[in-house]
């Protein structure tokens, strides 16, 4: 019984190793070593849901747009735009790098043609305050240049600056001292639909939470 | 025998999927060409491309305005062929390399928006900001009316080359004026 045993055992370990096995190691070990790449690049590590967060200067991408804070600003009027705070309120100017990663030209405020980009207008805009709550609707126009409503052509980064009024007040001030006052980017997915023109068109429709970015007003 | 029938008949089903056009198709604007005489009608312009160049500066005759970047400037001459009212260039693209351009809002003089009349040509300029590293390809320069890019109605479309486009050193955007080139 035990010399039966003892045989067979040796029969198995002689099929293992005999040279019909040879394409069953290498396959092994070939699902071994894809195993391994996987694991070793991060395959088993958690999804990650958190915003990455974004030092003044540096870029946060989305899938349809970059942008960076170039400068942060507070101030009572911008007289190039004919813009003053309201009694009570206070202008908050950020000025961002933005590139359109898609392949139609959007308007940051309106449509440029039959793209809707909902970038800083309409009830969930892909750029948004946090940490501070504006009080009335933003405003944008070119940093250096006082013209028409911005377009940002597909791969052409243009320096923007956004105009938010939010309250002049202790809370407002002591969220800036704190650092909590942060620029939020939102991922964008395109959208087609129709108006009742006849006309089709793409809005860019907000997604997850890519990046926050932070908002340190220059002393 | 059989078989060479069904080979046959996956072929043809082929074809016939690959040739149909999708569903937006139904709706799409129709190009217009330019003529012999280089004019391109549509129902609201008619226009012909009177110079087309690339440079890496532009500016504007009182020189408190300038650019640097890739710019495509069009020189284009405009009128309305039947009425006036409407009659404007609305919407300028430029289709290349798969990316659709608008015709740069940064200028202060620019012809889009700029009121035509019949009868009378309109010649004023039409500057296209492209990424830096687009240098070479070919695309197509459309213009339609006030509104949105129109479904079921004409899109002037005049092919472009930007091999075949002259580089200055740099270009003066003028304001739309009446008269000829």
């Amino acid at each position: 019984m035990a010399a039966g045993v003892r045989d067979s055992a040796a029969g198995a370990a002689r099929t293992a190793f005999s040279r019909r096995a040879v394409p069953l190691w290498i396959a092994a070990a070939a699902v071994i070593g894809l195993l391994a790449g996987f694991i070793g690049f991060g395959g088993l590590a958690p999804a990650s849901r958190t915003p990455a967060m974004v030092a003044a200067g540096d870029e946060a991408r989305t899938s349809l747009y970059t942008v960076s804070v170039l400068d942060v600003e507070l101030a009572d009027t911008v007289e190039s735009q004919f813009l003053e705070a309201e009694p009570g309120e206070t202008l908050l100017l950020v000025t961002v790098r933005l590139e359109n990663l898609s392949d139609r030209a959007v308007g940051v405020e309106r449509s440029a043609d039959r793209v809707e980009s909902r970038l800083i207008v309409g009830r969930e805009p892909m750029l948004e305050l946090s940490g501070v709550t504006p009080t009335g609707t933003a405003r944008s126009w070119r940093a250096d240049e006082s013209t028409r409503a911005v377009i940002l052509q597909p791969g052409v980064p243009a320096d923007v600056t956004i105009a938010w009024p939010v309250p002049d007040d202790a809370a407002t001030a002591a969220a800036f001292d704190e650092g909590t006052v942060r620029l939020d980017a939102y991922d964008a997915v395109e959208q087609s639909g129709q108006v009742i023109l006849a006309a089709s068109t793409i809005t860019w429709r907000r997604a997850e939470l890519r990046a926050q970015l932070d908002l340190d007003v220059a002393p | 025998m059989p078989w060479f029938f069904g080979v046959g008949l996956l072929a043809v089903a082929a074809v016939v999927t690959a040739i149909t056009p999708p569903d937006a198709a139904l709706r799409d604007p129709f190009p217009v060409g330019a003529a012999d005489d280089g004019i391109a009608t549509s129902r609201t312009l008619a226009a012909a491309v009177v110079d087309v160049d690339r440079t890496g500066r532009i500016t504007t005759s009182d020189e408190e305005w300038e650019a640097e970047g890739n710019w495509l400037v069009v020189t284009l001459s405009v009128s309305a062929p039947t009425t006036e009212v409407d009659a404007a260039i609305g919407v300028a693209s430029l289709l290349i390399d798969g990316r659709l351009f608008q015709a740069s809002e940064r200028p202060p003089a620019t012809l889009v928006g700029t009121d035509l009349r019949v009868g009378t040509d309109t010649v004023g300029m039409l500057a296209f900001e492209l990424p830096a590293d687009l240098r070479s390809g070919t695309g197509e320069l459309r213009l339609s009316g006030r509104y949105p890019t129109p479904e079921l109605d004409d899109v002037i479309v005049f092919p472009v080359d930007l091999a075949d486009v002259p580089t200055a050193t740099a270009v003066e955007i003028d304001e739309p004026r009446l008269g000829a080139p």
